[in-house]
Protein backbone atom coordinates (compact mmCIF):
# COMPACT_ATOMS: atom_id res chain seq x y z
CA UNK A 1 0.00 0.00 0.00
CA UNK A 2 2.89 2.31 -0.87
CA UNK A 3 0.23 5.96 -1.87
CA UNK A 4 -1.75 7.24 0.23
CA UNK A 5 -5.32 6.16 0.94
CA UNK A 6 -5.44 3.41 -2.03
CA UNK A 7 -8.99 3.14 -2.93
CA UNK A 8 -9.16 -0.45 -3.99
CA UNK A 9 -7.83 -0.55 -0.52
CA UNK A 10 -10.34 1.15 1.08
CA UNK A 11 -13.03 -1.08 -0.98
CA UNK A 12 -11.33 -4.08 0.40
CA UNK A 13 -11.83 -2.85 3.93
CA UNK A 14 -15.12 -1.76 3.64
CA UNK A 15 -16.69 -5.26 2.19
CA UNK A 16 -14.88 -7.16 5.14
CA UNK A 17 -16.47 -4.67 7.86
CA UNK A 18 -19.62 -3.90 6.71
CA UNK A 19 -20.49 -7.67 7.60
CA UNK A 20 -19.85 -6.70 10.90
CA UNK A 21 -22.35 -3.66 11.36
CA UNK A 22 -25.52 -6.07 11.69
CA UNK A 23 -23.89 -7.20 14.76
CA UNK A 24 -23.33 -3.26 16.25
CA UNK A 25 -26.90 -2.40 15.31
CA UNK A 26 -28.22 -5.72 16.81
CA UNK A 27 -26.25 -5.07 19.76
CA UNK A 28 -28.04 -1.63 20.19
CA UNK A 29 -31.35 -2.70 19.49
CA UNK A 30 -31.02 -5.20 22.16
CA UNK A 31 -29.65 -3.52 24.61
CA UNK A 32 -32.43 -0.76 24.08
CA UNK A 33 -35.11 -3.25 24.72
CA UNK A 34 -33.71 -4.54 27.86
CA UNK A 35 -32.93 -1.26 28.57
CA UNK A 36 -36.37 0.51 28.10
CA UNK A 37 -38.02 -2.70 30.05
CA UNK A 38 -35.40 -1.45 33.16
CA UNK A 39 -36.30 2.18 32.76
CA UNK A 40 -39.87 1.29 32.86
CA UNK A 41 -39.79 -0.87 35.61
CA UNK A 42 -37.69 1.59 37.76
CA UNK A 43 -39.70 4.41 36.71
CA UNK A 44 -42.72 3.05 38.03
CA UNK A 45 -40.96 2.46 40.95
CA UNK A 46 -40.33 5.71 41.17
CA UNK A 47 -43.40 7.04 40.56
CA UNK A 48 -45.82 5.22 42.93
CA UNK A 49 -42.64 6.06 45.66
CA UNK A 50 -42.92 1.95 46.68
CA UNK A 51 -41.10 2.60 50.33
CA UNK A 52 -37.56 0.89 49.96
CA UNK A 53 -37.17 0.12 46.10
CA UNK A 54 -37.98 3.38 44.89
CA UNK A 55 -34.84 5.06 47.06
CA UNK A 56 -32.92 2.53 45.75
CA UNK A 57 -34.05 3.21 41.94
CA UNK A 58 -33.07 6.57 42.94
CA UNK A 59 -29.76 5.60 43.92
CA UNK A 60 -29.08 3.36 40.80
CA UNK A 61 -30.51 6.38 38.54
CA UNK A 62 -27.73 8.30 40.38
CA UNK A 63 -24.58 6.00 40.44
CA UNK A 64 -25.20 4.76 36.81
CA UNK A 65 -25.43 8.74 35.54
CA UNK A 66 -21.98 9.29 36.78
CA UNK A 67 -20.36 6.65 35.73
CA UNK A 68 -18.33 6.43 32.57
CA UNK A 69 -19.99 3.61 30.41
CA UNK A 70 -16.32 1.77 30.11
CA UNK A 71 -15.97 1.47 34.20
CA UNK A 72 -20.00 0.50 34.29
CA UNK A 73 -18.47 -2.42 31.81
CA UNK A 74 -15.90 -3.49 33.31
CA UNK A 75 -17.15 -3.57 36.57
CA UNK A 76 -19.88 -6.31 35.15
CA UNK A 77 -17.44 -8.10 33.40
CA UNK A 78 -15.61 -8.61 35.98
CA UNK A 79 -18.05 -8.49 39.27
CA UNK A 80 -20.89 -10.85 37.57
CA UNK A 81 -18.54 -13.78 37.66
CA UNK A 82 -17.16 -12.69 41.77
CA UNK A 83 -21.00 -12.41 42.57
CA UNK A 84 -21.75 -15.77 40.92
CA UNK A 85 -18.75 -17.09 42.47
CA UNK A 86 -19.93 -15.77 46.66
CA UNK A 87 -23.43 -16.91 45.89
CA UNK A 88 -22.23 -20.55 44.88
CA UNK A 89 -19.59 -20.59 47.16
CA UNK A 90 -16.94 -22.38 44.80
CA UNK A 91 -15.25 -22.04 41.80
CA UNK A 92 -17.00 -24.88 39.72
CA UNK A 93 -19.84 -21.56 38.32
CA UNK A 94 -16.47 -19.99 37.53
CA UNK A 95 -16.15 -23.03 35.26
CA UNK A 96 -19.30 -22.45 33.71
CA UNK A 97 -19.06 -18.85 33.22
CA UNK A 98 -16.20 -19.19 30.20
CA UNK A 99 -19.23 -20.20 28.22
CA UNK A 100 -21.35 -17.44 28.45
CA UNK A 101 -20.46 -14.84 25.32
CA UNK A 102 -19.09 -11.64 26.14
CA UNK A 103 -21.60 -10.00 24.42
CA UNK A 104 -23.92 -11.43 27.23
CA UNK A 105 -21.29 -8.58 29.68
CA UNK A 106 -21.75 -6.10 27.05
CA UNK A 107 -25.43 -6.41 26.72
CA UNK A 108 -25.93 -6.29 30.49
CA UNK A 109 -23.22 -3.21 31.08
CA UNK A 110 -24.70 -0.70 28.42
CA UNK A 111 -28.18 -1.90 29.80
CA UNK A 112 -27.55 -0.79 33.14
CA UNK A 113 -26.11 2.33 31.70
CA UNK A 114 -28.57 2.99 29.48
CA UNK A 115 -31.71 2.37 31.57
CA UNK A 116 -30.28 5.14 34.24
CA UNK A 117 -30.33 7.35 31.49
CA UNK A 118 -33.75 6.16 30.28
CA UNK A 119 -35.51 6.42 33.59
CA UNK A 120 -34.65 9.96 34.26
CA UNK A 121 -36.15 10.44 30.06
CA UNK A 122 -38.98 8.75 31.50
CA UNK A 123 -39.27 10.58 34.54
CA UNK A 124 -39.70 13.60 32.62
CA UNK A 125 -41.94 12.37 30.15
CA UNK A 126 -44.20 11.38 33.03
CA UNK A 127 -44.11 14.95 34.68
CA UNK A 128 -44.87 16.31 31.52
CA UNK A 129 -48.54 14.98 31.41
CA UNK A 130 -50.89 16.66 32.93
CA UNK A 131 -52.28 15.46 36.19
CA UNK A 132 -55.46 15.55 35.68
CA UNK A 133 -55.25 12.91 33.17
CA UNK A 134 -54.52 10.33 36.20
CA UNK A 135 -57.43 11.81 38.03
CA UNK A 136 -59.73 11.48 35.43
CA UNK A 137 -58.54 8.20 34.54
CA UNK A 138 -58.96 6.78 37.54
CA UNK A 139 -62.43 8.72 38.70
CA UNK A 140 -64.05 6.77 35.24
CA UNK A 141 -63.38 4.06 37.32
CA UNK A 142 -59.72 2.69 35.54
CA UNK A 143 -57.72 0.74 37.83
CA UNK A 144 -54.44 1.84 38.69
CA UNK A 145 -52.24 0.02 35.42
CA UNK A 146 -55.02 0.64 32.72
CA UNK A 147 -54.46 4.71 33.87
CA UNK A 148 -50.71 4.00 33.02
CA UNK A 149 -51.19 1.76 30.18
CA UNK A 150 -53.75 3.33 28.57
CA UNK A 151 -53.47 7.09 29.09
CA UNK A 152 -50.70 7.97 30.35
CA UNK A 153 -48.09 6.35 28.45
CA UNK A 154 -49.32 7.17 25.04
CA UNK A 155 -48.90 11.18 26.09
CA UNK A 156 -45.78 10.38 27.86
CA UNK A 157 -44.24 8.74 24.60
CA UNK A 158 -44.66 11.61 22.15
CA UNK A 159 -42.37 13.81 24.51
CA UNK A 160 -40.38 10.93 25.45
CA UNK A 161 -39.52 9.99 21.79
CA UNK A 162 -36.90 12.32 20.48
CA UNK A 163 -34.98 12.00 23.69
CA UNK A 164 -35.07 8.45 23.46
CA UNK A 165 -34.53 8.53 19.85
CA UNK A 166 -31.08 10.64 20.41
CA UNK A 167 -29.88 7.86 23.53
CA UNK A 168 -30.71 5.76 21.02
CA UNK A 169 -28.07 7.12 18.62
CA UNK A 170 -25.79 7.58 21.82
CA UNK A 171 -25.91 3.63 22.68
CA UNK A 172 -25.49 3.08 18.48
CA UNK A 173 -22.03 5.12 19.67
CA UNK A 174 -21.44 3.70 22.79
CA UNK A 175 -21.49 -0.13 22.00
CA UNK A 176 -17.95 0.69 20.52
CA UNK A 177 -16.75 0.34 23.81
CA UNK A 178 -17.69 -3.17 24.03
CA UNK A 179 -14.60 -4.63 22.21
CA UNK A 180 -12.71 -3.83 25.24
CA UNK A 181 -14.53 -6.95 26.45
CA UNK A 182 -13.37 -9.00 23.36
CA UNK A 183 -16.64 -8.48 21.35
CA UNK A 184 -16.05 -8.68 17.92
CA UNK A 185 -18.89 -5.77 16.65
CA UNK A 186 -17.83 -3.31 13.50
CA UNK A 187 -15.00 -1.17 16.03
CA UNK A 188 -13.32 -4.83 17.55
CA UNK A 189 -13.40 -6.13 13.64
CA UNK A 190 -12.03 -2.84 12.81
CA UNK A 191 -8.92 -2.17 15.54
CA UNK A 192 -8.27 -6.02 14.63
CA UNK A 193 -8.15 -5.72 11.10
CA UNK A 194 -6.20 -2.28 11.63
CA UNK A 195 -3.28 -4.33 13.73
CA UNK A 196 -3.38 -7.22 11.49
CA UNK A 197 -2.75 -4.87 8.19
CA UNK A 198 -1.04 -1.97 10.32
CA UNK A 199 -3.10 0.24 8.00
CA UNK A 200 -4.74 2.36 11.09
CA UNK A 201 -5.87 5.42 9.17
CA UNK A 202 -7.33 3.38 6.16
CA UNK A 203 -9.51 1.35 8.80
CA UNK A 204 -10.30 3.36 10.93
CA UNK A 205 -11.67 6.07 8.26
CA UNK A 206 -13.87 3.30 6.58
CA UNK A 207 -15.19 2.37 10.09
CA UNK A 208 -15.82 5.84 11.21
CA UNK A 209 -17.44 6.05 7.76
CA UNK A 210 -20.14 2.98 8.59
CA UNK A 211 -20.69 4.45 12.03
CA UNK A 212 -21.40 8.12 10.56
CA UNK A 213 -24.31 6.43 7.80
CA UNK A 214 -25.59 3.86 10.41
CA UNK A 215 -26.25 7.36 12.91
CA UNK A 216 -27.80 8.60 9.99
CA UNK A 217 -29.87 6.32 8.95
CA UNK A 218 -31.47 5.93 12.30
CA UNK A 219 -31.58 9.47 12.82
CA UNK A 220 -33.71 9.95 9.37
CA UNK A 221 -35.54 6.82 10.97
CA UNK A 222 -37.01 8.97 14.37
CA UNK A 223 -37.62 11.33 12.59
CA UNK A 224 -40.00 9.77 10.89
CA UNK A 225 -41.48 7.97 13.86
CA UNK A 226 -41.68 11.24 15.49
CA UNK A 227 -43.44 12.65 13.08
CA UNK A 228 -46.08 9.27 13.04
CA UNK A 229 -46.16 9.80 16.28
CA UNK A 230 -47.32 13.11 16.86
CA UNK A 231 -50.65 12.30 15.36
CA UNK A 232 -51.97 12.00 18.99
CA UNK A 233 -50.50 15.85 20.09
CA UNK A 234 -51.43 16.99 16.59
CA UNK A 235 -54.76 15.29 17.27
CA UNK A 236 -54.86 17.28 20.43
CA UNK A 237 -54.15 20.79 19.52
CA UNK A 238 -57.31 20.93 16.46
CA UNK B 1 -7.54 -16.40 45.92
CA UNK B 2 -8.21 -16.36 49.05
CA UNK B 3 -11.44 -14.05 49.87
CA UNK B 4 -13.39 -13.27 46.72
CA UNK B 5 -13.71 -9.98 47.19
CA UNK B 6 -11.26 -7.90 49.23
CA UNK B 7 -12.03 -4.81 50.94
CA UNK B 8 -8.85 -4.29 52.37
CA UNK B 9 -7.02 -4.55 48.81
CA UNK B 10 -9.69 -1.94 47.74
CA UNK B 11 -8.63 0.66 50.30
CA UNK B 12 -4.95 -0.12 50.31
CA UNK B 13 -4.83 0.91 46.62
CA UNK B 14 -7.56 3.36 46.63
CA UNK B 15 -4.88 6.56 47.35
CA UNK B 16 -2.47 4.80 44.29
CA UNK B 17 -5.32 5.29 41.83
CA UNK B 18 -6.34 8.78 43.36
CA UNK B 19 -2.93 10.20 42.89
CA UNK B 20 -3.39 9.74 39.00
CA UNK B 21 -6.92 11.74 39.09
CA UNK B 22 -4.72 14.61 37.92
CA UNK B 23 -4.37 13.40 34.37
CA UNK B 24 -8.02 13.05 34.33
CA UNK B 25 -8.89 16.78 35.52
CA UNK B 26 -5.73 18.33 33.66
CA UNK B 27 -7.39 16.34 30.03
CA UNK B 28 -11.02 17.64 30.85
CA UNK B 29 -10.18 20.64 31.64
CA UNK B 30 -7.56 21.18 29.01
CA UNK B 31 -10.07 19.90 26.20
CA UNK B 32 -13.16 21.42 27.51
CA UNK B 33 -11.18 24.47 27.23
CA UNK B 34 -9.87 24.41 23.58
CA UNK B 35 -13.51 22.74 22.92
CA UNK B 36 -15.29 26.23 24.05
CA UNK B 37 -13.12 28.14 22.01
CA UNK B 38 -13.60 25.90 18.62
CA UNK B 39 -17.32 25.65 19.45
CA UNK B 40 -18.12 29.27 19.37
CA UNK B 41 -16.07 29.56 15.86
CA UNK B 42 -17.90 27.12 14.39
CA UNK B 43 -20.97 28.72 15.96
CA UNK B 44 -20.58 32.00 14.92
CA UNK B 45 -19.46 30.26 10.87
CA UNK B 46 -22.66 28.46 10.73
CA UNK B 47 -24.90 31.18 11.90
CA UNK B 48 -23.08 34.44 9.89
CA UNK B 49 -23.46 31.45 7.02
CA UNK B 50 -19.80 32.13 5.81
CA UNK B 51 -20.06 30.92 2.12
CA UNK B 52 -17.79 27.52 2.49
CA UNK B 53 -16.96 27.35 5.72
CA UNK B 54 -20.33 26.46 7.50
CA UNK B 55 -20.85 24.01 4.78
CA UNK B 56 -17.78 22.32 6.01
CA UNK B 57 -18.67 23.12 9.95
CA UNK B 58 -21.75 21.26 9.52
CA UNK B 59 -20.28 18.11 7.83
CA UNK B 60 -17.77 18.42 10.72
CA UNK B 61 -20.20 18.94 13.48
CA UNK B 62 -22.17 15.76 12.16
CA UNK B 63 -18.70 14.03 11.63
CA UNK B 64 -18.21 14.44 15.29
CA UNK B 65 -21.90 13.35 16.52
CA UNK B 66 -22.06 10.47 14.18
CA UNK B 67 -19.41 8.60 15.56
CA UNK B 68 -18.04 7.10 18.62
CA UNK B 69 -15.23 8.64 20.36
CA UNK B 70 -13.64 5.97 20.54
CA UNK B 71 -13.23 5.35 16.94
CA UNK B 72 -12.25 9.40 16.70
CA UNK B 73 -9.84 8.62 19.68
CA UNK B 74 -8.10 5.68 17.27
CA UNK B 75 -8.51 7.61 13.93
CA UNK B 76 -6.52 10.44 15.43
CA UNK B 77 -4.11 8.33 17.91
CA UNK B 78 -3.31 5.93 15.35
CA UNK B 79 -4.25 7.20 11.94
CA UNK B 80 -2.71 10.75 12.36
CA UNK B 81 1.37 9.20 12.68
CA UNK B 82 0.78 7.66 9.56
CA UNK B 83 -0.39 11.04 8.16
CA UNK B 84 2.66 13.42 9.27
CA UNK B 85 4.77 10.09 8.02
CA UNK B 86 3.18 10.45 4.36
CA UNK B 87 3.98 14.21 4.87
CA UNK B 88 7.41 14.27 5.63
CA UNK B 89 7.21 14.13 9.30
CA UNK B 90 10.21 12.17 10.61
CA UNK B 91 9.04 10.10 13.84
CA UNK B 92 5.77 11.06 14.55
CA UNK B 93 5.67 8.48 17.20
CA UNK B 94 7.78 10.08 19.25
CA UNK B 95 4.77 12.59 19.70
CA UNK B 96 3.28 12.23 23.41
CA UNK B 97 0.39 10.33 23.20
CA UNK B 98 -1.16 13.03 25.07
CA UNK B 99 -0.96 15.56 22.49
CA UNK B 100 -3.47 13.67 20.26
CA UNK B 101 -5.92 12.60 23.12
CA UNK B 102 -6.01 17.01 23.57
CA UNK B 103 -6.44 17.24 20.20
CA UNK B 104 -9.10 14.42 19.72
CA UNK B 105 -10.93 15.61 22.89
CA UNK B 106 -11.09 19.03 22.00
CA UNK B 107 -12.50 18.28 18.49
CA UNK B 108 -14.81 16.08 19.62
CA UNK B 109 -16.41 18.40 22.68
CA UNK B 110 -15.95 21.04 20.30
CA UNK B 111 -18.27 19.45 17.86
CA UNK B 112 -20.94 19.01 20.73
CA UNK B 113 -20.40 22.75 22.24
CA UNK B 114 -20.81 24.32 18.59
CA UNK B 115 -24.63 22.91 18.50
CA UNK B 116 -24.84 24.13 22.16
CA UNK B 117 -22.86 27.84 21.92
CA UNK B 118 -25.67 27.38 18.50
CA UNK B 119 -28.64 27.50 20.28
CA UNK B 120 -27.92 30.02 22.91
CA UNK B 121 -26.48 32.27 19.87
CA UNK B 122 -29.71 31.86 18.40
CA UNK B 123 -31.60 32.37 21.37
CA UNK B 124 -30.04 35.58 22.46
CA UNK B 125 -32.55 38.74 21.29
CA UNK B 126 -31.94 40.08 17.80
CA UNK B 127 -32.65 43.48 19.36
CA UNK B 128 -29.51 43.18 20.87
CA UNK B 129 -27.30 42.69 18.15
CA UNK B 130 -29.08 45.79 16.62
CA UNK B 131 -28.73 47.93 19.63
CA UNK B 132 -25.15 47.15 19.84
CA UNK B 133 -24.74 47.93 16.15
CA UNK B 134 -26.96 50.76 15.82
CA UNK B 135 -24.32 52.23 19.29
CA UNK B 136 -21.34 51.74 16.46
CA UNK B 137 -19.77 48.26 17.48
CA UNK B 138 -18.06 46.87 15.06
CA UNK B 139 -19.57 42.87 14.55
CA UNK B 140 -16.47 41.44 16.57
CA UNK B 141 -17.36 43.80 19.48
CA UNK B 142 -20.74 43.22 19.92
CA UNK B 143 -20.16 39.32 19.51
CA UNK B 144 -17.42 39.60 22.28
CA UNK B 145 -18.98 42.07 24.69
CA UNK B 146 -22.80 42.07 23.90
CA UNK B 147 -24.21 38.87 22.54
CA UNK B 148 -21.59 35.90 23.92
CA UNK B 149 -21.55 36.79 27.48
CA UNK B 150 -25.19 36.29 27.10
CA UNK B 151 -25.47 33.22 24.89
CA UNK B 152 -22.90 31.84 27.70
CA UNK B 153 -25.27 32.34 30.49
CA UNK B 154 -27.62 30.86 28.52
CA UNK B 155 -25.51 27.69 27.71
CA UNK B 156 -24.39 27.16 31.27
CA UNK B 157 -26.51 23.98 32.06
CA UNK B 158 -25.48 22.23 28.76
CA UNK B 159 -22.14 23.06 29.12
CA UNK B 160 -21.62 21.93 32.60
CA UNK B 161 -23.72 18.60 31.49
CA UNK B 162 -21.09 18.60 28.43
CA UNK B 163 -18.03 19.24 30.92
CA UNK B 164 -19.39 15.32 32.94
CA UNK B 165 -19.43 14.03 29.53
CA UNK B 166 -15.81 14.96 28.84
CA UNK B 167 -15.21 14.06 32.33
CA UNK B 168 -16.69 11.05 31.72
CA UNK B 169 -15.49 10.06 28.14
CA UNK B 170 -11.34 10.24 30.09
CA UNK B 171 -12.16 6.96 31.07
CA UNK B 172 -11.96 5.89 27.46
CA UNK B 173 -7.84 7.49 26.53
CA UNK B 174 -5.79 4.63 28.85
CA UNK B 175 -6.98 3.25 24.86
CA UNK B 176 -4.11 5.01 23.54
CA UNK B 177 -0.84 4.59 25.97
CA UNK B 178 -1.90 7.59 28.07
CA UNK B 179 -1.46 6.49 31.87
CA UNK B 180 -4.20 7.51 33.78
CA UNK B 181 -6.30 5.49 36.86
CA UNK B 182 -7.45 3.09 34.13
CA UNK B 183 -4.10 1.82 32.88
CA UNK B 184 -2.72 1.71 36.23
CA UNK B 185 -5.46 -0.53 37.57
CA UNK B 186 -5.47 -2.22 34.52
CA UNK B 187 -1.57 -2.99 34.93
CA UNK B 188 -2.05 -3.53 39.19
CA UNK B 189 -4.96 -5.77 38.27
CA UNK B 190 -3.08 -7.86 35.84
CA UNK B 191 -0.36 -8.07 39.16
CA UNK B 192 -2.96 -8.60 41.51
CA UNK B 193 -6.00 -10.72 39.68
CA UNK B 194 -7.78 -8.36 41.90
CA UNK B 195 -9.86 -6.17 39.11
CA UNK B 196 -13.45 -5.46 40.47
CA UNK B 197 -12.00 -3.75 43.75
CA UNK B 198 -9.72 -1.42 41.71
CA UNK B 199 -12.17 -0.81 39.20
CA UNK B 200 -14.72 0.02 42.18
CA UNK B 201 -11.98 2.17 43.89
CA UNK B 202 -12.33 4.19 40.62
CA UNK B 203 -15.73 4.04 40.14
CA UNK B 204 -15.58 5.81 43.07
CA UNK B 205 -13.19 8.72 42.56
CA UNK B 206 -15.67 9.40 39.37
CA UNK B 207 -18.68 9.68 41.29
CA UNK B 208 -17.02 11.74 43.46
CA UNK B 209 -15.69 13.96 40.33
CA UNK B 210 -18.93 14.40 38.81
CA UNK B 211 -20.63 15.09 41.83
CA UNK B 212 -17.76 18.09 42.70
CA UNK B 213 -18.41 19.21 38.76
CA UNK B 214 -21.94 18.89 39.36
CA UNK B 215 -22.24 21.42 42.49
CA UNK B 216 -19.76 23.74 40.75
CA UNK B 217 -21.80 24.30 37.82
CA UNK B 218 -24.83 24.43 40.04
CA UNK B 219 -23.13 27.01 41.85
CA UNK B 220 -22.40 28.96 38.75
CA UNK B 221 -25.47 28.63 37.26
CA UNK B 222 -26.91 30.37 40.75
CA UNK B 223 -24.39 33.28 40.72
CA UNK B 224 -25.08 33.88 37.08
CA UNK B 225 -28.68 34.32 37.08
CA UNK B 226 -28.11 36.92 39.27
CA UNK B 227 -26.54 39.47 37.01
CA UNK B 228 -29.60 40.11 35.05
CA UNK B 229 -32.30 41.25 37.10
CA UNK B 230 -34.60 42.14 34.22
CA UNK B 231 -34.53 37.87 33.47
CA UNK B 232 -34.94 36.42 36.59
Amino acid sequence: MGEFLNPAFLLEIFNYLVRYVPITIGLAVGTMLLSCLLALIITILRYNKVPLLGKLADLYVLLCRALPSMILLYLVFFGIPILLMAFSGTAKSAMLLRNIPPIAFAVCGLTLHTGAYLAEIFRGALQSVNIGQTEAALSIGMTWSQAFFKVILPQASVFALPLMANQFLNLLKGTSIAFMISVMELFGAASVLAADNNAYLEVYIVAAGLYWTTSICFEKIALRLEYNLSYFKRGANK
Amino acid sequence: MGTIFSVEYMIKSFPTLLSLVDVTIIVTVVSDFFAIIIGCIIALTRINKVPILSRLCALYVSFIRGTPFLVQLYLICFGMPQVLGYFGVEDPRSIPGMAYVFLVMSLHEGGYIAEIMRGSILAVDKGQMEAAKSIGMTGFKAYTRVILPQAFRMAIPALGNNVISTLKSTALIFNVGVVDMMRRAELMGSFSYRHLELYVDIAIIYIGLCFIVQFGIAKLEHCTQMKNPAVS
